[in-house]
C-alpha cells in the first residue's frame, strides 16, 4: 500500500512535468510533447521539489493536496499552450530502442529488489538527509527548532532542502516515516534521469550509442552503491548531468528550450547540495566562454537559478547558520593556508584516480577524454571546450575545498572522495554521446567533402 | 561512370571503410565494455544486498543505523516511548573516543536526534536521555 502511495505521488510529479514541458518551450505541439516526454518525469520531480522546498520555508506543508494542485495547474497551463497544435504520430520503435529498453527495464527491476529491502544505516543518510525529511514531514515546515537548532548543527544545516522536501512528500504520501520504501524514490530518480537523457539526446545521437551510454551509466557500480546509501551525491549528480547534457545541446543547437531545461536542472542542483553551487558555477563559466555572444540568454538563466536559491540563502542568513565543514572565505586566511597548499595536488590526484577507477565508474571518464580529443581533431571547438572547462574547474574547486577545510585533510578526503566526484563523472558521461555524435558528424562532413568545415554547430559562436 | 569518363577519380578515392565508422564502432565497443565491467562488479553486489537485507526484521531495520554504530538499542527504545511530538529533551553522554570528525558522544547525540524525532533535542532540558558506552 505504501509502495502504491509513493508511486501515485510520483505519477502526480510526472503529470506536473508533462504540464511544465510546454511552459519551458520543450514542447510546442502535442507531437513534440510525445517525442520529448522522457523529460517530463525529471522536470516534474524538480518542480515538486523546488516548490516544496521553498514552501517549507514559509510554513506551508506540501503533501497530497499540494502535489495534486501542482499537477492539475501544470497540466491545465501546459494543455492550453498546446491547444490546436500538431497531433502526435505514433511510430514503430527501432530494434535498438526496444533492446535498450528491455535491458534497462531488466536492470532497474533487479535494482528495485535491492532498494525495497535496503536499511537506512549510513551516517549522512540518517544524520542529514532523512532526519530533515522526517522533520519536514512531522512539523510541516522547516521549523527552526530543528533546521536552525544548535543541537542539530551536526546535520549540515546550511545544506539546501530539496532532497528532504522530496522525502517529506513521500512520507506524507505514504502516511508514515518509512525508511525502507523511501529508497525507491532514489531509484526513481535514476529512472527519471535516464529517461531525461534519452529524450534530450535521441534526435542528436545515433540510437546504438545513446542506449549503450545510458546502460553504461546505469551499470556504473558507484551509481548503484551510492544511490542505495540514500545520500544526496548521486541525486545531485543525476540532476546536474541532465543539466550538463541540456547545456551541451544548447551550445550546439542554440535551442532556447534546452537552455530552459538546463536552467531547471541547475536550479535543482543548487537546491540539492552546497557542492551544486560549485558545479553550476563552473558550467556557467564554461558556457560563457564558448557562447559569449549569447550572454543575454545565459544571464537570464543564471538569474533564474539565483532566484531559486535565494529564499534558502535568506533563511540561512536569518538564522545565522554556517557551514561546519569548510568556508570558502578561508581562501583568504593566509595563516591557515600557508601549511596546507600541498594538500591541493594530493586532493587533485586522489579525486582523479577516483574518477577513473573502473570498479566505480567503468570506462565512462576515459571514453569522455578520448572523445573530447576526437572532437577537437575533427575541428569542433565550442562543445569540446565546454566539455573540458567545466569538469576541470569543478575538479580544481573540489580539490581546493580540501585545502581550506579545517578538518584533517586525509580523513576528510578518504571519507568523501568517492562521492564528491559523482557529479563530474556523470556530467561528463552525459556529454559523451553528444560529443561522439557531433565528432561523427564533423568527421563525415570532412570525409565527404575536401572543403573546410562550415562554421556552425561546433564553432564558437 | 560519367566521372570516370571525364577523368574525375571522385568516389573511387574514398577508402572502402570510412574512418568515422571505425571510430564509431570503437566508441560503441568501449561503452559496451564499460557496461560489462559495471555489470560484473555491480550485479553480484545487488544479489548480495537482496539476500542480506531481505532477512532483516522490522526491529533490526528500525535500529539499522544504531546497530552499525554498535549502540545498545534498549535505552533508545525505552526513552522514545516516553516522548511525545515536540517534547524537548537533552542528551547526557560522555564524549568518548574522538573519531576523525566528531566524538563518539556526538554520534550518540546525532543518533538520538534522528531516532527521537519528532521530539526535539536541545542543549538543556528537564527530560534527559542518558547513555553510557558499554
Amino acid at each position: 500500500m505504501r509502495v502504491a502511495a509513493l508511486l501515485v505521488a510520483n505519477v502526480l510529479m510526472l503529470g506536473a512535468g508533462f504540464g511544465l514541458l510546454p511552459v519551458l518551450g520543450v514542447a510546442r505541439s502535442w507531437r513534440e510533447l510525445v517525442a520529448r516526454s522522457g523529460l517530463a518525469y525529471l522536470c516534474g520531480i524538480l518542480l515538486a521539489g523546488i516548490v516544496a522546498a521553498n514552501l517549507a520555508l514559509v510554513h506551508v506543508s506540501f503533501g497530497w493536496i499540494g502535489l495534486g494542485l501542482l499537477a492539475a495547474v501544470s497540466l491545465i497551463v501546459g494543455g492550453r499552450r498546446l491547444r490546436g497544435t500538431e497531433r502526435p504520430v505514433l511510430r514503430q520503435p527501432g530494434w535498438t530502442a526496444l533492446a535498450g529498453t528491455a535491458v534497462l527495464v531488466a536492470l532497474l527491476v533487479e535494482y528495485w529488489r535491492a532498494f525495497i529491502v535496503a536499511p537506512l544505516n549510513r551516517y549522512d543518510a540518517w544524520a542529514i538527509w532523512t532526519l530533515k525529511g522526517h522533520a519536514l514531514y512531522a512539523f510541516g515546515w522547516a521549523d527552526p527548532a530543528v533546521f536552525a537548532g544548535p543541537a542539530y548543527r551536526f546535520a549540515n544545516l546550511d545544506y539546501p532542502i530539496l532532497l528532504p522536501s522530496l522525502e517529506a512528500i513521500d512520507f506524507r504520501a505514504m502516511g508514515a516515516f518509512d525508511t525502507r520504501i523511501l529508497h525507491l524514490q532514489f531509484l526513481l530518480l535514476l529512472v527519471a534521469a535516464l529517461a531525461a537523457l534519452g529524450a534530450l539526446l535521441r534526435d542528436r545521437v545515433p540510437p546504438l550509442l545513446l542506449w549503450l551510454s545510458l546502460i553504461a551509466i546505469a551499470l556504473a557500480p558507484a551509481v548503484f552503491d551510492q544511490l542505495l546509501t540514500a545520500y544526496a551525491d548521486i541525486p545531485l549528480a543525476l540532476v546536474f548531468a541532465v543539466g550538463v547534457a541540456a547545456a551541451g545541446r544548447w551550445v550546439v543547437t542554440d535551442e532556447r528550450w534546452s537552455l530552459a531545461v538546463a536552467t531547471l536542472c541547475f536550479g535543482g542542483a543548487l537546491l540539492t547540495k552546497n557542492e551544486g553551487t560549485l558545479f553550476v558555477l563552473t558550467v556557467f563559466v564554461a558556457l560563457l566562454l564558448v557562447a559569449v555572444r549569447r550572454w543575454r540568454a545565459l544571464a537570464v538563466a543564471a538569474a533564474i537559478d539565483v532566484a531559486l536559491l535565494l529564499p534558502w540563502k535568506v533563511y540561512v542568513r536569518v538564522h545565522d547558520i554556517h557551514d561546519i565543514n569548510y568556508s570558502l572565505l578561508d581562501t583568504f586566511d593566509f595563516d591557515h593556508l600557508s601549511g596546507r597548499l600541498g594538500v591541493g595536488p594530493i586532493a587533485f590526484r586522489t579525486l582523479g584516480s577516483q574518477m577513473t577507477d573502473p570498479q566505480q565508474w567503468g570506462l565512462l571518464l576515459p571514453l569522455f577524454a578520448v572523445l573530447v580529443v576526437a572532437a577537437l581533431v575533427t575541428g569542433l571547438r565550442a562543445l569540446p571546450l565546454f566539455a573540458i572547462v567545466w569538469p576541470l574547474l569543478s575538479w580544481l574547486g573540489l580539490s581546493w575545498i580540501y585545502v581550506v577545510t579545517h578538518f584533517e585533510y586525509s580523513s576528510y578526503l578518504d571519507s568523501t572522495k568517492a562521492r564528491v566526484v559523482a557529479s563530474i563523472v556523470l556530467g561528463t558521461a552525459a556529454l559523451t554521446p553528444l560529443l561522439a555524435a557531433e565528432a561523427w558528424r564533423a568527421a563525415r562532413r570532412a570525409e565527404s567533402s575536401p572543403r573546410p568545415l562550415p562554421s556552425g554547430a561546433g564553432s564558437i559562436p | 561512370m560519367e566521372g570516370r569518363v571525364q577523368g574525375d577519380p571522385g568516389p573511387a578515392q574514398r577508402p572502402p571503410v570510412r574512418l568515422s565508422v571505425v571510430v564509431a564502432a570503437i566508441v560503441a565497443a568501449v561503452f559496451a565494455g564499460s557496461a560489462i565491467i559495471g555489470a560484473v562488479e555491480v550485479l553480484p553486489r545487488v544479489e548480495d544486498g537482496i539476500s542480506k537485507d531481505s532477512q532483516l526484521t522490522s526491529a533490526q531495520r528500525r535500529h539499522a543505523a544504531g546497530d552499525r554504530l554498535g549502540f545498545d538499542p534498549v535505552p533508545f527504545d525505552v526513552f522514545r516511548r516516553s516522548l511525545r511530538p515536540r517534547d524537548r529533551y537533552a542528551v547526557d553522554v560522555p564524549e568518548g573516543s574522538k573519531g576523525p570528525f566528531i566524538t563518539r558522544g556526538a554520534v550518540v547525540r546525532a543518533y538520538g536526534a534522528f531516532y527521537f524525532l519528532p521530539a526535539i533535542q536541545v542543549r538543556k532540558a528537564e527530560r534527559i536521555f542518558r547513555y553510557r558506552f558499554p
